[in-house]
């Protein structure tokens, strides 16, 4: 279905109204178009007054956007597509090539780079006869008709392996200028594969992302286009996108995706044209399966733009439609407050069925994957299998991922680290303690009598990722485990920071943020600036130190007592007369002297508090650099001391060991003897099984 | 039921059955509790984290006294989680990283198996003797225990060729055939069906053994592989009264512990006096726990026994042949 490369891509729906910021305007497509012209009014002014900075910047300009017609046929899962791009030169110099990115290569054989280094992570893929994909370009034109196809090849740039194909480049006829526009034709050919990572098919159901010729990023240092790998995600310049997707009838109405369905269309053949429209947006994935059950709810929240929330799930799952809805009602409220509305008009929501399970917990633009049993526990949200924890966080990702377009490739903490951050800050709230679980034959036990107390669990949910990998690029890392540190020490580094500076504050450096950083590409410099900005306060050191250093944190308090302070003894000069005192007994009343031992086992020095609490409730705080490994704290005569801390508030929540960070004088045995007690039942209990099983 | 409630009459009769039970459980835990209380007295003494720990305790600490204290327990409680995951264990490579207090208590299972057999050799004796103190019980058990022994090791090492088999084999070998079902419930319906097989099986070992026991010790005078067989045969030929037995000291075992957890006993602990008054509580369902199970090997032996519709004659010299 070849499209006419010479047509202009149509305007914008519902486009830019003269009498407003026409950033504005464009920023809410559907929400003007389903409004009269009050309502509308009315929810931009509320927008805008609970974020008047977040259209001061407006939305993208289009840098890569494309027109797609294609073919799905769904018994061969193949796509055949024509793509026009329109691609503008945002960087400082003359593009002499273009790069594509070509994803679904990283599944067609064992060789790829994705293939090899899981292999070599020891986690290899299983992929039977018929399970491989792939994407091939058939043909590539420029706007003046030229045949671009015979210069193209593959390159690896990030690891030079011959045999990957998810990158290629092709030589320009001519450069194109700095502020230049130009466009190109694209013929391609998408075999998905079975699930294999995110994209392809498993049965009748289809989640296709990654499916067409993708243009890199062209900047001030030439192409970023990196290919396609084990632990890593993606990186494009925003666009506007218009898609017609060729299907057969039986999925009519089971298809969702980025943006908004503007169209459904009989078309010949027993088939149907479902047209998308999103802009701004910089990706386009879509799902089907003629079993979906669909249903659609609207978000409305006085002072945010109201978004309709489409959710595409299994039959059997129907029963989890309220909770997604809940759980994506609550996450648009919340982080549309924190960081700004969500701007575009729709969220689309896709729970994969479980031999899907590799699709599950994915972010694509106003499009999100969730993933669910329907026998999990709602108050295991500390689980990576909530249902609820999944949502907000693939709905923090159209923030950290889809506003705030950030390289995840290079930078990935920059996505994956607020996301975790914005999760579980908003589940802790929504929900409070959260329960473990144990699966007992597939079963999951929730143990309702054991609490996990946030935010501190924060800690425990992601205390493995204290490693001693350091932060780098995605591909870089040993192991897929070290990559969790994305997630983890990104997330503990923001809950510390907010400890530190205080909800209040850290709110405002994460909304300017997430509002000066729209539509843009941030990297760590730009949000550790916005943090010195708002606090005032010098934080590239901490930054260096807490994100990138290798080491570990721990503060623990060694050694804290607090005795009768000894009397003069021994040759001591008595009124101007020096004469041997005899060692006298305590007396009853006297002060103490006071010895604490603070100590750094990890290696990381941070600024930490440390308090001193005395009898009489008085008390005597200080904070240390950190920078020597052990620091004592000497009190010659004064109150008995009660108790001592470092970091007596929990501020500093990358610490690997808060069990040794504070020290009671007064030894109590009560709870040593409790769990003791409780042991020895549990081992006598345990053993009689254990004897009984033979 | 009634034979369950025989022997379980019988069981509160002779208490010193449970007594024996109940010394040697506590003898083995003993051994974990020095160095347990050891470490936590170190860790809770001083710690801040001590008084929360006993109003309301944060399985935060316990999670990171595991990471700073690999060597603490080692990866058992991730390894016995595995055996009933839904993949199953693959065989003992799963405990090979089990370390100090966990190695520990791996070593003291496996003293409690030969200890095991060992009571219950003294219990089924004792029932036969008619003894009425522990010293029956020790002589008895030390008399049949090289025979109980052989019986527990190859009701074990069955017992670890089904789950093997059945239970870990058929969920690697159908591990494609599972992620490829579109629906969550057939999934689900795959790994209980698995279960089932895996605890019928290790239901009709455990009925067997048991019956081979009981016919070790009545049956004297038979050839050792016919008193085998003999247990077998009245196993089955009573299938469904021993089986009931079973099911009723597993179902009343299952009711004391819900009543335990119910009653919340540890919440009242948080003084010295109360750790003592919970320390005695534990023990006294230690105790119940020993009754339970005394009636269920009492009840057994009656329900194989029984005159009426025994399946082998009472041999007519009883136990004079081993002694």
């Amino acid at each position: 279905m070849p499209i006419d490369d010479a047509k202009p891509l149509p305007p914008v729906p519902g486009e830019i109204e003269p009498s407003m910021s026409g950033l504005a305007g464009r920023a809410f497509p559907a929400a003007t178009r389903s409004a009269g012209p009050r309502h509308r009014s009315a929810i931009l002014a509320a927008a805008m007054i609970v974020l008047p900075a977040a259209f001061a910047l407006g939305l993208a300009e289009p840098v890569a956007s494309y027109r797609i017609a294609c073919r799905y046929d769904d018994a061969r899962h193949r796509i055949e597509g024509t793509e026009l791009l329109t691609w503008k030169n945002t960087g400082s110099r003359p593009a002499t090539s273009l790069r594509f990115h070509l994803y679904l290569n990283a599944f067609a054989n064992n060789r790829s780079s994705y293939m090899l280094e899981n292999r070599r992570r020891g986690k290899d893929r299983a992929v039977g006869r018929g399970e491989w994909g792939g994407i091939t370009v058939s043909r590539l034109t420029a706007a003046s008709g030229e045949d671009l196809l015979p210069g193209l090849r593959f390159i690896a740039p990030d690891d030079g392996n011959a045999e990957d194909r998810t990158v290629a480049e092709v030589a320009l006829p001519a450069p194109i200028a700095p502020g230049e526009t130009a466009r190109f034709s694209v013929e391609f050919v998408t075999e998905l594969p079975r699930v294999i990572d995110r994209s392809g098919w498993a049965g009748e159901f289809a989640l296709v992302a990654q499916w067409f010729p993708k243009i890199g990023v062209f900047s001030a240092g030439g192409w970023n286009c990196h290919q396609y790998h084990a632990d890593s995600e993606f990186f494009a310049d925003f666009g506007d996108y218009d898609v017609t997707i060729d299907v057969p009838r039986r999925l009519k109405g089971r298809l969702g995706g980025t943006g908004l369905l503007l169209e459904e269309r009989e078309a010949p053949g027993d088939r149907v044209l479902e047209h998308f429209r999103a802009e701004s947006v910089h990706d386009f994935a879509w799902t089907a399966d003629p079993s979906f059950l669909v249903s659609t709810e609207p978000f409305h929240e006085a002072g945010l733009p109201e978004t309709s929330i489409t959710l595409l799930c299994p039959p059997e799952h129907r029963g989890l439609r309220a909770r997604y809805f809940a759980a994506a009602k609550a996450s648009l409220s919340a982080f549309g407050k924190w960081y700004g509305p969500y701007p575009y008009a729709a969220l689309t929501i896709v729970d994969p069925p479980p031999n899907a399970r590799e699709a599950w917990g994915m972010e694509y633009p106003t499009f999100i994957a969730g993933g669910a049993s329907a026998f999990f526990p709602a108050g295991a949200w500390q689980a990576p299998e909530s249902l609820e924890a999944t949502v907000a966080h693939e709905i923090a990702h159209q923030y950290f991922y889809g506003l705030l377009a950030s390289n995840e490739f290079e930078e990935a903490w920059l996505d994956e680290g607020f996301a975790r951050y914005s999760e579980v800050r908003l589940m802790a709230e929504l929900k409070g303690d959260a329960h473990p679980v144990i699966p007992v034959f597939g079963f999951p036990v929730e143990l309702r009598s054991v609490a996990l107390h946030p935010p501190l669990d924060t800690q425990f949910r992601t205390f493995s990722s204290i490693s001693r990998d350091p932060l780098t690029a995605s591909w870089k890392f040993e192991t897929s485990e070290s990559y969790g540190l994305v997630y983890g020490k990104m997330a503990l580094v923001l809950a510390s920071l907010e400890r530190t500076v205080g909800r209040a504050v850290m709110d405002r450096v994460l909304l300017a943020y997430a509002t000066e950083f729209r539509f843009r590409h941030p990297t760590t410099a730009d949000f550790v600036g916005v943090v010195e900005r708002i606090t005032g306060r010098p934080w590239r050191g901490y930054f260096a130190r807490a994100l990138f250093s290798a080491g570990v944190v721990d503060y623990a308090v060694a050694r804290a007592d607090s005795k009768r302070a000894a009397p003069p003894a021994g040759r001591v000069e008595v009124a101007g007369r020096t004469s041997e005192v005899e060692p006298s007994p305590e007396t009853r009343g006297g002060p103490y002297e006071t010895n604490v031992v603070i100590e750094r086992r990890g290696d990381v020095p941070l600024p930490v508090e440390i308090r001193l609490q005395f009898e009489g409730k008085k008390t005597y705080t200080t904070t240390w650099d950190g920078e020597a490994r052990w620091i004592r704290l000497h009190v010659d005569a004064g109150p008995k001391l009660v108790r001592a801390d470092v970091d007596p508030d929990g501020r500093i929540l990358l610490d690997a060991d808060r069990n040794n960070n504070g020290w009671i004088v007064r030894s109590d045995a009560a709870a040593a003897n409790l769990w003791t007690a409780r042991s020895f039942f549990w081992a006598e209990n345990l053993l009689d099984l254990f004897m009984e099983l033979w | 039921m009634s034979d369950f409630v025989r022997g379980l009459g019988i069981s509160i009769r002779r208490p010193h059955f449970a007594i024996a039970i109940w010394l040697v459980e506590g003898a083995l835990a003993a051994v974990l509790a020095v160095p347990l209380s050891n470490f936590l007295h170190a860790e809770l003494n001083h710690s801040p984290a001590g008084p929360a720990m006993i109003a309301a305790p944060n399985a935060l600490w316990w999670m990171t006294a595991r990471k700073a204290h690999p060597e603490f327990l080692g990866n058992l409680p991730e390894a016995a989680a595995s055996l009933v995951s839904n993949a199953g264990a693959a065989g003992f490579s799963s405990f090979t990283s089990v370390s100090g207090l966990g190695a520990a208590f791996l070593g003291l299972g496996l003293l409690g198996v030969v200890l095991h057999a060992f009571l219950l050799g003294g219990i089924l004796g004792g029932l036969q003797a008619n003894g009425k103190d522990l010293t029956v019980v020790a002589r008895e058990g030390a008399r049949r225990l090289p025979a109980f022994l052989v019986v527990t090791l190859g009701a074990g090492a069955l017992a670890v060729a089904i789950y093997h088999s059945v239970y870990y084999a058929s969920g690697q070998a159908l591990a494609g055939f599972s992620a490829n079902l579109a629906t969550e419930g057939a999934a689900r319906l795959l790994v209980f069906a698995r279960a089932a097989a895996l605890i019928v099986l290790l239901t009709v070992v455990k009925i067997a053994a048991d019956a081979i026991r009981i016919a070790l010790v009545e049956r004297p005078d038979l050839p050792p592989v016919t008193r085998y067989l003999v247990g077998i045969g009245s196993a089955l030929g009573r299938l469904g009264h021993v089986f009931a037995t079973l099911l009723f000291w597993t179902a009343s075992t299952v009711l004391l512990g819900f009543l335990w957890s119910r009653l919340n006993v540890s919440s009242a602990a948080t003084t010295t006096g109360g750790v003592v008054l919970l320390v005695a509580a534990q023990q006294v369902f230690v105790f119940l726990r020993a009754i339970l199970k005394v009636g269920y090997y009492a009840g057994v032996r009656e329900t194989i026994l029984r005159p009426a519709r025994a399946p082998f004659p009472p041999p007519e010299e009883p136990a004079e042949a081993l002694a």
